[in-house]
């Protein structure tokens, strides 16, 4: 029964068009009404839940991420990314791919990577004759990466929930995402091929070491951010604030990109994303805690044990429901309702933690680019002008390579594994 | 940097209506973020530069960290509502007709208030508590009743951003509805 309310409730809640976090917090409402819980624990469970060190990794990749593409970085990753790759046909939606994977490991979050990258080189490719709705589904897609190539704002969530090393999350990342922008690359490739989208850069090795120079700033960020991890000179939650102290210092002092009238822009920008999706982790930890509290949790787990004989089904099965859910719901109260609940399965099935928590990180990125609710997909489309609807139906290849991806990820785990095992031997 | 222009168009828009917001409360819903958002990265920064460089810890970096994110959560998302900045499942609510919309934006515009005054209620009791019983963060001494004040302040600067927006929304209505 109070899985009806809770769930019924909260389909019902979104389906008005409640914002996400009040939704999830008005249905966990309801059922502590049905329940008889004291309405003073919801209030107290909202404010544990946010109650947590390691979540001051948020704001500080948020930050970091707008300061970095504020203060003029995104700009010349894009360059060094059309210097490499924009040579090759339907060239500007390679550099959309390679300067996103570049932004992926200056920023822990998606959107804010296809807001940084599709802002500048969506309207690019309109000048130079590539249909809007096309660079806007490469962009969508492209911009998941922001959230699985280190630093990661799901994987920090993960974390947290979990209870597993935020590093080696960060490590297990990196190859999964450079695999995934590769994938996307060829299938950008062959499609351009098919409809003859030319390139009309020339390749120059001139250009591509002077690229190289002006966004060498930009390219140290991912080796301060994780030799720092790795060395043990700070926590991940720390390497976000020398992030943004080193944003702050690059676009201040060297690309001279950020000053007094749109610093507070920026902060307060940063601020209000955070807000945003710290909200929603407020909200979903007490529906969470009603999913443990009243036994969901362990009954849907036994499910999975009981259906599922091995790792196999159970990957694939942890799959589409992710895909499925994903689709739906925010990619932050995802994982922090679904990690309690499977991560104990997945080990006792013996998949190791961190190898899941990139499957279901790579799944659920997935789902902000997937029709009907996908914040990626809002995004390219605000800045490409198009509809809803005709951006969906250009993202289709796009979201099949990714899940073929997916599938690639999950069942070798060596691909996720092999970071982390070096790095921490 | 979407947000950011929707933020620059909000700004001069907002100097339009100057009757509405009062300057103080334009400093009180920038500033509490801001002001956040600078503190917790200057902190721990000194932190990490003062254990890393002078084997010097600060004992009590980590519980205003802390506070900071629950004082961003609350009064920040505050400011998200103003914005409109708040993602929601708008695919379902398009379809209906015009008219059917209006109304089951205003009920869930409505029932979200409401979720902020049970919020902020609760919160308030909460916060006296922490002040009749003089609770003190452990390592910082500082009242425990600082931390908890951003859920009624929050929930109250967010229930007058919602009450707002309603009132826009039917003055836009009504003048929509006339034109026809």
């Amino acid at each position: 029964m109070i899985v009806i309310i809770l769930f019924g409730s909260l389909i019902l809640n979104l389906a008005i068009g409640m914002p996400i976090a009040v939704a999830i917090g008005m249905s966990a409402l309801v059922s502590f009404l049905y329940m008889g819980f004291p309405l003073a624990a919801l209030a107290a469970r909202m404010f544990a839940g946010v109650n947590s060190f390691t979540l001051l990794a948020i704001p500080f990749f948020m930050l970091a991420g707008s300061l970095m593409s504020e203060g003029g970085m995104s700009k010349r990753l894009i360059r060094f990314a059309n210097a490499i790759v924009g040579i090759l046909p339907g060239g500007l939606a390679h550099v959309q791919v390679l300067a996103s994977m570049f932004f992926a490991a200056l920023s822990g979050s998606a959107p804010a990577t296809t807001a940084a990258i599709g802002s500048t080189l969506i309207p690019e490719m309109s000048k130079k004759g590539y249909p809007r709705e096309f660079s806007a589904a490469v962009q969508s897609v492209a911009g998941t990466i922001g959230t699985i190539i280190p630093p990661s704002i799901p994987m920090v969530i993960f974390g947290v929930v979990g209870a597993q090393s935020i590093g080696k999350l960060f490590a297990a990342g990196f190859i999964p995402g450079i695999i995934y922008g590769l994938a996307l690359m060829i299938i950008v490739y062959f499609i351009s091929k098919k409809r003859k989208y030319v390139s009309t850069t020339e390749f120059s090795f001139k250009e591509c070491w002077f690229s190289f120079k002006d966004s060498f700033w930009a390219l140290l960020v991912p080796i301060i951010i994780l030799g720092g991890i790795y060395s043990g000179i700070f926590t991940p939650t720390e390497a976000g604030a020398v992030a943004c102290v080193y944003g702050l210092f690059a676009g201040v002092c060297i690309y001279k990109e950020l000053n007094f009238n749109n610093l507070p822009i920026v902060f307060t920008t940063a601020a209000i994303n955070t807000a945003m999706v710290l909200l929603i982790i407020s909200a979903a930890s007490v529906f969470s805690w009603i999913l443990n509290i009243e036994g969901i949790a362990v009954l849907v787990g036994n499910w999975f044990i009981s259906t599922s004989s091995g790792q196999t089904i159970f990957l694939l099965l942890v799959i589409v429901l992710l895909l499925f859910m994903g689709c739906f719901m925010e990619t932050v109260a995802c994982v922090l309702i679904i990690t309690p609940i499977l991560l104990p399965v997945a080990i006792s099935l013996g998949i190791d933690p961190i190898h899941f928590g990139i499957v279901v990180i790579m799944t659920l990125s997935l789902g902000m680019s997937t029709p009907p609710v996908g914040e990626n997909l809002y995004i390219a489309a605000s800045i490409a002008n198009v509809s809803f609807e005709k951006l969906v139906k250009n993202i289709w290849p796009f979201i099949i390579v990714a899940i073929i991806v997916i599938l690639l990820i999950a069942f070798i785990p060596s691909i996720s594994m092999f970071l982390p095992n070096y790095l921490y031997r | 940097m979407i947000l950011v222009q929707s933020f620059l168009s909000n700004r001069q828009k907002n100097k339009k209506q100057k009757i509405n917001f009062s300057v103080i409360q334009k400093k009180i819903e920038i500033g509490i973020p801001l002001i956040c958002m600078i503190l917790m990265t200057t902190i721990i920064f000194i932190q990490v530069v003062g254990r890393y460089l002078f084997h010097y810890s600060i004992s009590w970096s980590e519980e205003v960290g802390r506070y900071l994110v629950i004082w961003i959560t609350f009064g920040g998302s505050a400011l998200a509502f103003r914005k409109g900045a708040h993602i929601g499942v708008n695919a379902l609510v398009n379809i209906l007709p015009t008219k059917i919309r209006y109304n089951v934006k205003l009920f869930s515009q409505l029932i979200t208030i409401g979720f902020f005054v049970i919020l902020g209620y609760y919160g308030t009791i909460h916060t006296v508590n922490q002040i009749i019983h003089l609770q003190l963060g452990p390592a910082t001494r500082l009242p425990m009743a600082i931390p908890y004040s951003a859920l009624p302040i929050g929930s109250a600067l967010a229930i007058f951003y919602l009450i707002n927006k309603i009132i826009r929304d039917i003055k836009n209505n009504n003048k929509e509805s006339k034109k026809i």
